[in-house]
């Protein structure tokens, strides 16, 4: 099934960022890059805490069940 | 919407463009920025009525278990905290009063300040889930949704009734740690809900009537700014009857003992000492500058008062019920049974 009113990908208008002098990049301050390290690293804490809590709460709930015996 | 008209057609006041003031300056956001986007002084008494709920209640739970489910309360309550930071940063921007919060400064991008409040909120109700019962988890979720959806984005820009009903979200944190603890909702559990629902009304309309200025200026359809100073105080003394009774109900049904009687009818009494205060006031109806959150003019000191008492009121409310149930200091009252 053809459609001859549909533009051939070679034929399409591409937006070139070179050429368009579009910058391809962001460049950060030194200020910037030093808070985003900080961002990064409180996102990397929050992280690992969710995952201990998530291990936490599964030792937690393995004993609980455990303790509780075979009927509950 | 930066002139002093209110839009009270319905639908309210509408929803202006996000703040882009994060475009063409630094990125310099810190934790604390995040943090602050959580409303940590809300999330202060979200997690101590939260507490309350889960200790008041029957039965023992595991103390790692009950600390997790308290921390999700917390982070459930700020991510919704986040959420209405986002969506509110225009009205925030027009406001003294919050106009330097994260997102209206630029701090943090609006589109940031929502990724943040939907991986908190995932991540609360899925532990909640996970460290106590899918009863909790699914109130905390509600909760969160009422706050963001029902509350933000439709009743707070369209109708004075907006806190009234809005009220509710904040009003879920016992009834969660209650929940958690028993993995129910029992009649005690729907009092403690009741006496925050019915608090919140002369809490924040003692505020708004300070600072109907600012609700004004961001066309926010407070009661004081939708129907007058004196209809608000008439039915901030109306609330206060209601959530006086509300407040003593756990005395008779014998969730509340001798210490938390004393709190709420000896607390309560200066409740509505302050509340009569505001009614014969004139609070709200002059016209002067207004600054911070506690400076007010001469008139409007009752509701100021109203304001920040109706704060420790609650709060000594639940601290009885935490000592009494927490700290085995229940003493129940003659005829009145025992939790």
């Amino acid at each position: 099934m053809s459609n001859d009113d549909t533009p051939r990908r070679d034929e399409a208008e591409w937006s070139d960022p070179a050429v368009d002098g579009a910058p391809d990049s962001v460049t950060l301050s030194p200020a910037e890059e030093a808070a985003r390290k900080r961002r990064n690293r409180m996102i990397a804490l929050g992280l690992v805490g969710f995952i201990a809590l998530i291990f936490l709460t599964t030792v937690v709930r393995l004993s609980t069940n455990y303790n509780s015996g075979p009927g509950g | 919407m930066t002139d002093a008209s209110v839009d009270l057609s319905p639908g309210g006041a509408a929803k202006a463009a996000p703040p882009e003031a994060h475009q063409g300056s630094e990125r310099l956001a810190s934790s604390r920025d995040y943090f602050d986007l959580m409303k940590p002084r809300v999330m202060t008494l979200v997690v101590f009525t939260g507490l309350a709920g889960l200790v008041a209640a029957p039965g023992t739970m595991n103390w790692i278990s009950a600390a997790i489910a308290i921390l999700c309360i917390a982070v459930g309550a700020g991510a919704a905290g986040a959420f209405n930071m986002a969506y509110d940063a225009d009205i925030d921007a027009v406001m003294k009063r919050t106009r330097k919060r994260p997102v209206p400064t630029g701090r943090v991008p609006g589109s940031e300040a929502y990724a943040f409040s939907g991986v908190m909120a995932l991540g609360s109700v899925l532990l909640m889930a996970l460290a106590t019962n899918y009863v909790a988890a699914g109130l905390l979720a509600f909760s969160i949704f009422f706050y963001c959806v029902v509350y933000t984005v439709w009743l707070k820009r369209s109708t004075p009734q907006n806190i009234v009903i809005g009220g509710a979200a904040g009003a879920f944190p016992p009834m969660i740690g209650w929940a958690a603890a028993t993995g129910s909702v029992s009649l005690e559990a729907v009092i403690l809900f009741s006496i925050i629902f019915l608090w919140t009304p002369p809490h924040s309309w003692a505020l708004a009537l300070y600072k109907s200025g600012d609700y004004s200026a961001a066309g926010v359809p407070m009661m004081p700014v939708a129907k007058g100073a004196k209809s608000t105080r008439a039915q901030i003394l109306i609330y206060t009857f209601a959530y006086l009774a509300a407040s003593a109900a756990p005395v008779f049904i014998g969730l509340g003992g001798l210490v938390y009687a004393v709190a709420a009818l000896g607390g309560g009494a200066l409740f509505l000492t302050l509340a009569v205060r505001v009614f014969l006031s004139r609070a709200g109806d002059a016209n002067a500058a207004e600054d911070e959150l506690y400076a007010v003019r001469a008139g409007d000191k009752a509701a100021r008062d109203l304001f920040a008492y109706s704060i420790a009121h609650l709060a000594i409310l639940f601290a009885a019920l935490l000592v009494e149930h927490g700290a085995g200091a229940f003493i129940a009252l003659p005829g009145l049974g025992g939790a």
